[in-house]
């Protein structure tokens, strides 16, 4: 933790409020525009005048009034950035997170680089979000080390909250509608503002790429969005480059862990309220352990362009306010999405809780005490060799252990009989089932599951997804050897050509569940083999042919464990599809439908991980079928209606569902790790 | 002739009028907006046939000319052909060390003119010689002539120069005196297979005269400056029929004796030649009265391989195809040679007056520069410099009276406190008036109403004057920097109005981002200006230096902040160039900058005119 700088919550109040904060001035001509000036600016801009009119000509409306339309709407986007609001806001956030935390840390050079790069450049922070406390937490550092302060995308939730919307409006945030895909007026304003404030101004801007909190802390897929109105106003020149660098925020205990568990199976969302919040203060008496925020390396967007052989020369023949995005553009926005995110979380530490987490969803029955210690010793190994970050708090292996249990005891608990286990295990032997025969899945669709039984499925999982919350968060580093171990570990020896036929079945059943890439998955798998290879974890006697390596049995099992529930997930998704004998549904009733198919799968041990019943997971997997053509989904025709669900290719899909299944239901118990 | 007779007159007038108008103090400072290096009428030409007797072999300019820094650390300009000759400026070296990172310590002076034996020995061509020994004014294969005519301007020869890295140099040099000789040379170099470059003033800052390194046949450098006759004045049409290699400032000299000026003012005045100007599409401070070269030419004859090509007319238009006119503008010497230019010459104008105006920032000065291009009404020259050219214009300067330095002192304070300007964001605007009387008071009046919008403040008369005559030292201070381990350089382009401000930025972005990355531990010194305005766009002009102290290739770490600076302009829509030409410096953006189209089609030109490739210079077309 040397290169770690500690957050000074312990310095007196009164003299942090007292604090001056004079960031060095920019020195690439960047102005300290007032709030005011930026939306001024913002409204006189010629590209912005250009499409007001238009839009007064296609609604033969008054120019005036589209112009006063596009003044209110600035002011509901903007932010009104003043400093007391900020010091007021540090002072709340030191407080609180002075009694809930251990301390929040941040990488000395990564700071040192972030204050450099936000004198001489645009620059644009991309952390990662998992919880709200990212929004201010950016914000605070920036104001203990004095840099110029960013401005913050939120998203419109908040502007329900009446006090903290305007709060976070003050201390920089402004605000963007979740969808304005069609809303020509709406869109044009809200480009310009953030183009102006990225071009004009002096202080950063910060987006969460995910575009929303990641509630099983995996990687989600980049929104474009801002980053097209980012990259736009580069290619036209009006910004030498925009520099773009990505923070990882690790959360030892993620404030909203249970909110975010029930959101994922579906039990009351709550709408953002400042009620909600506050209630959220109730958890304010516990241990959060600490927070580490891991600034990353600046990525120059005019290199990656330079690198990528995209010239700005084509923008110079139009006008300039009639930039328009080329394919190749387009391709390279949604790489460096894809890389961002990437970097986003490679800049993340892993705490023993992650490992932790896994090991005892590994064996999700309990693990005794004993065992955990060498599982945990051995994650970390795994991880390091690969070039994660573990946080590694000194002290002995079994001390930390303890820590973490005791820090998460809300899902993990610790035995009379020193045996670590989900905090719900016990709940588990209410549902086995007597009789011992596995059903088929004609029987379970067939089968009716009572109230009660779903509650107490859904109790179980409520935990499991609280520690997948966990286990996910080394999920990023592991992510294709874990898919390529799962098309190989119950079918060794095999042939390449067979795995990689389930590699690709996984590549398509995954896509949205995880950040893939969006080519062909074979240069992933080979990729992939190779890494495997090296490390002995399968070997090949010929080329092209795969054999089990005894000894390294355990990280293969592992590896295929990750991945095991969402495949799970996506085959009983598939199942329900199929159910549906080519008729067409909502797509909530579609969700529904898959998670009550998944929570029978569970209770007859058909399907072995609880969580397959996250909302989430059915989503993502109905996305990945969606992108591969399997089925389709088209917005109904009455307006206000959900939108419809119907498998356009059965046989594709009666293929993949065969596919995932020999994957899903095969295999011998775990190895032990 | 009663016509005639009276215009005469007027012209005489004007003539006569023309400095009257001029308060004698004011002449003291600048003898012209150019200034002329001789004042005696009688010199016909302004240096001899060999120049180096009197220019720099390895720098800009006069032997006798140039600035220095004595033991005290002062600053003094040696020579007395200017208005800032042999006085002190004790600011130059403070303000250098503290905005350049200037250390006397770090010198890095010249090494001495090679001796013969260091020079590479020219390759024979004893046949061509003797082909045209009977016709030619003067041939020679000296030393010191051949390595005078194997290098331009560039920051790139000057610095080779210097550390004694002399390349290819051109085996012989000739000097023809009139059209016909140079018909007979070109003849003589198709039979004897000798590569000839045209060379002018040698002032090109684009490697055009360099001898291409891989040339194995002699090249012979055909120095035109022996052909410096007028040899017509049409003051019924205001024409006149001039031998191309006539030096700017005699050119000016002996059209202003006879009541006549061209008007063609590039920054190298003193020491380019027509031919050179035409050659290069050059540009001149006054464009917006006299127009750019393209503009003033009526009629151009160039000697090809293939023989003269020439329009046999005078007319001031016409509708005969692409005008050939546009092979010979910009032809950079690699199609032919240029031996006679008739051009349109006005008479003297009346008044001549300077200004300057101050404003808030670069921006509004841009924004005040495009309104003043849309009401069309731009007087002779209107320049834009950036805060920190306005710096350096501040500080060459003698020691200030004390009165002058009180009144330097009033004019911060009534800027800063009653203006609300930033005397470090400021931009400076400087301005040339010429005409008669009553159009350069209409047209100060409409400028000021104008500037008096954009928030510019009249900045007065004398600081316009500095504005322009620090033009024609500024190359000069570029030798001092080599003197100091600086390396130094200027370009420039030609962009819409509307990425005017973008571009500026941009490029200064990346040329301290550049040199950042190429370790260059000094910020570099990175200023614009805007020279030219236009209906849809304005030329800038840049200047770049930095100290390469501790830097092992210094000049392969320029060529490569050069470029990238090129690349930014180019990426923000800037032109290859505006007047520089391409030479071989700009060469590998041709294609992309005209098509390959176009450059399949100026290939087969110079395929056609010249199969032999006898204009090898190498210059503009890629390969």
């Amino acid at each position: 933790m040397e290169n770690y700088l500690k957050l000074d919550f312990d310095a007196a109040d009164v003299t942090f409020a007292l604090r001056q904060h004079h960031p060095e001035a920019s020195e690439r001509g960047g102005k300290s525009c007032s709030s005011q000036q930026t939306k001024q600016e913002a409204l006189k801009s010629p590209r912005l005048q250009r499409i007001l009119e238009e839009v007064a000509e296609e609604s033969s409306r008054e120019l005036k009034d589209v112009q006063k339309e596009a003044q209110e709407l600035l002011e509901e986007i903007g932010h009104k950035m003043a400093l007391p609001a900020v010091r007021s806001l540090a002072l709340v956030l030191r407080s609180v997170l002075r009694r809930i935390l251990k301390g929040v840390f941040v990488n000395k050079p990564g700071l040192e680089k972030l204050k450099e790069a936000v004198r001489q450049w645009p620059v644009v922070l991309l952390p990662s979000h998992r919880s709200y406390l990212d929004f201010i937490l950016v914000t605070y550092l920036m104001f203990e080390h004095n840099i110029t302060l960013p401005s913050i995308a939120a998203g419109q939730d908040f502007m329900n909250m009446a006090g903290v919307s305007s709060l976070l409006r003050r201390s920089g945030a402004f605000f963007l509608r979740r969808t304005f895909g069609s809303d020509k007026l709406y869109k044009a304003v809200f480009t310009a503002y953030v183009q102006t404030l990225l071009c004009s101004g002096d202080s950063p801007i910060e987006f969460f790429i995910e575009g929303t909190r990641s509630r099983t802390a995996k990687s989600l897929h980049p929104k474009y969005g801002l980053m097209n109105m980012i990259v736009e106003p580069y290619l036209d020149g009006r910004v030498p480059d925009v520099v773009m660098i990505p923070i990882g925020i690790s959360y030892e205990r993620t404030l909203e862990e249970e909110l975010f568990a029930r959101e994922l199976l579906g039990v009351s969302k709550p709408k953002e309220s400042t009620g909600a919040l506050l209630r959220a203060r109730t958890l304010l008496g516990e241990n959060y352990g600490s927070i580490i925020i891991n600034i990353g390396s600046p990525v120059s967007l005019h290199d990656l362009c330079q690198s990528k052989g995209i010239s700005r020369i084509p923008h110079v023949l139009y006008p300039r306010d009639y930039t328009m995005m080329l394919t190749r553009e387009r391709e390279m926005i949604f790489e460096l999405g894809h890389m961002i995110v990437h970097q986003t979380y490679h800049c993340m530490v892993v705490y023993p809780s992650a490992l932790l987490a896994s090991a005892v969803l590994y064996q999700s029955r309990g693990v005794p005490l004993g065992e955990l210690v060498p599982m945990v010793e051995w994650l970390r190994r795994e991880l390091e060799e690969r070039g994660v970050a573990v946080y590694w708090e000194g002290g002995d292996t079994l001390s930390l252990i303890h820590s973490s249990l005791q820090m998460h005891s809300v899902c993990v608990e610790l035995t009379s009989s020193d045996l670590v286990r989900p905090r719900t295990c016990h709940l588990m032997s209410k549902l086995a089932t007597p009789s011992g025969h596995t059903p088929s899945m004609v029987e379970l669709l067939g089968m009716t599951l009572d109230s009660s039984e779903l509650h107490l499925i859904t109790e179980i999982s409520y935990v499991h997804l609280m520690l997948a919350h966990y286990r996910n968060q080394l999920m990023f580093a592991l992510i294709p050897e874990a898919m390529a171990a799962l098309s190989l570990y119950h079918f060794l020896p095999c042939d390449k050509a067979s795995a990689l036929k389930r590699f690709d079945a996984l590549h398509c059943a995954l896509y949205k569940e995880f950040v893939l890439p969006k080519r062909v998955p074979t240069e992933m798998f080979q990729d992939t083999m190779h890494r495997l290879l090296d490390r002995g974890v399968v070997v090949s006697q010929r080329p092209g042919d795969y054999t089990l390596n005894s000894q390294k049995e355990h990280v293969l099992a592992f590896l295929e464990s990750l991945v095991a529930p969402f495949v799970a997930g996506v085959w009983v998704v598939c199942h329900h599809l199929l159910s549906m004998k080519g008729g067409v549904q909502s797509v909530s009733a579609t969700v529904h439908g898959a998670k009550v198919l998944a929570a029978k799968c569970v209770k007859e041990g058909v399907v072995k991980s609880y969580e397959t019943l996250s909302l989430d997971l059915i989503r993502n997997a109905l996305q990945s079928l969606t992108e591969s053509g399997l089925i389709m989904q088209h917005t109904s025709e009455v307006e206000g209606r959900d939108r419809l669900v119907k498998v356009d290719d059965l046989k594709g899909l009666q293929a993949l569902t065969r596919e995932l299944e020999v994957m899903v239901t095969s295999g011998p118990s775990r190895a032990k790790l | 002739m009663d016509g005639l007779g009276t215009r005469r007159l007027e012209v005489l007038k004007g003539h006569l009028h023309g400095q009257g108008d001029v308060k004698p103090s004011e002449c003291s400072a600048v003898k012209s907006s150019a200034p002329m290096s001789s004042t005696k009428a009688e010199v016909q030409r302004a240096f001899p046939r060999h120049r180096q007797e009197v220019l720099k072999w390895n720098g800009w300019g006069y032997k006798d000319s140039r600035f220095a820094i004595d033991d005290k650390g002062l600053t003094c300009f040696h020579g007395h052909r200017y208005a800032i000759g042999d006085v002190q400026m004790p600011k130059v070296v403070p303000w250098m060390v503290e905005e350049v990172g200037l250390e006397l310590s770090q010198t890095s002076f010249s090494q001495p003119h090679p001796s013969p034996k260091e020079l590479p020995s020219p390759i024979p061509c004893r046949d061509f010689v003797d082909e045209i020994r009977p016709f030619c004014a003067d041939i020679s294969d000296e030393p010191g002539d051949r390595l005078f005519h194997s290098h331009g301007h560039t920051c790139h020869e000057l610095f080779a120069l210097r550390t004694g890295k002399i390349g290819r140099l051109v085996d012989i040099v000739v000097w023809p005196a009139n059209h016909s000789q140079v018909e007979s040379i070109v003849r003589a170099a198709v039979k004897h297979n000798v590569c000839i470059i045209p060379f002018g003033g040698g002032t090109n800052v684009s490697g055009a005269v360099e001898c291409p390194a891989n040339e194995k046949r002699p090249v012979a450098s055909m120095d035109m400056t022996d052909m410096d006759q007028i040899l017509w004045i049409d003051e019924e049409n205001l024409t006149a029929h001039i031998q191309a290699g006539i030096i700017g400032q005699d050119l000016e000299r002996k059209l202003q004796d006879k009541g006549y000026t061209c008007g063609h003012e590039p920054d190298s005045l003193e020491f380019s030649t027509l031919g050179g100007w035409v050659a290069t599409r050059s540009s001149g401070m006054k464009k917006n009265i006299y127009g750019n070269i393209e503009d003033i030419v009526v009629r151009v004859r160039m000697v090809t391989p293939q023989g003269t090509v020439e329009r046999n007319f005078l007319g001031p238009r016409n509708s005969i195809g692409p005008d050939i006119h546009h092979f010979m503008l910009g032809s950079e010497g690699v199609l032919g040679v240029i031996t006679e230019v008739t051009v349109r010459i006005r008479p003297v104008p009346q008044t001549r007056r300077y200004g300057s105006l101050v404003f808030a920032t670069f921006e509004s000065g841009v924004a005040f520069l495009r309104e003043v291009a849309k009401q069309r009404c731009a007087p002779a020259s209107i320049r834009l410099m950036d805060n920190f050219q306005f710096q350096m214009g501040q500080v060459i300067k003698p020691v200030p009276s004390l009165w002058a330095s009180f009144t330097d002192q009033l004019k911060k304070i009534y800027l800063a406190k009653f203006k609300g300007i930033d005397l470090k964001e400021m931009a400076a605007c400087t301005l040339l008036f010429e005409g008669t009387a009553e159009e350069v008071a209409v047209n100060e009046k409409k400028i000021y109403t104008i500037a008096a919008s954009f928030g510019g403040i009249p900045g007065g008369e004398e600081n316009g004057r500095r504005g322009y005559f620090l033009t024609f030292v500024i190359a000069y201070i570029r030798d001092l920097a080599l003197d100091y381990s600086f390396l130094a350089e200027s370009f420039e382009t030609s962009v819409p109005w509307s990425r005017v401000v973008d571009l500026c930025e941009n490029v200064k972005t990346r040329v301290k981002k550049e040199c950042k990355d190429h370790g260059i531990a000094t910020p570099p010194l990175i200023a614009c200006r805007v020279t030219q305005t236009y209906d849809a766009g304005a030329c800038i002009y840049f200047y770049l230096a930095f100290k390469y102290t501790g830097i092992s290739d210094p000049i392969g770490a320029f060529d490569e902040i050069e470029a990238a600076a090129r690349e930014e302009i180019l990426s923000n829509g800037g032109s290859l160039s505006h007047h520089h030409g391409v030479g071989k410096l700009r060469k590998p953006w041709v294609q992309s900058a005209i098509s390959p189209t176009g450059v399949s089609m100026l290939k087969a030109i110079k395929q056609q005119v010249d199969p032999q490739n006898i204009f090898g210079a190498g210059n503009l077309i890629p390969t």
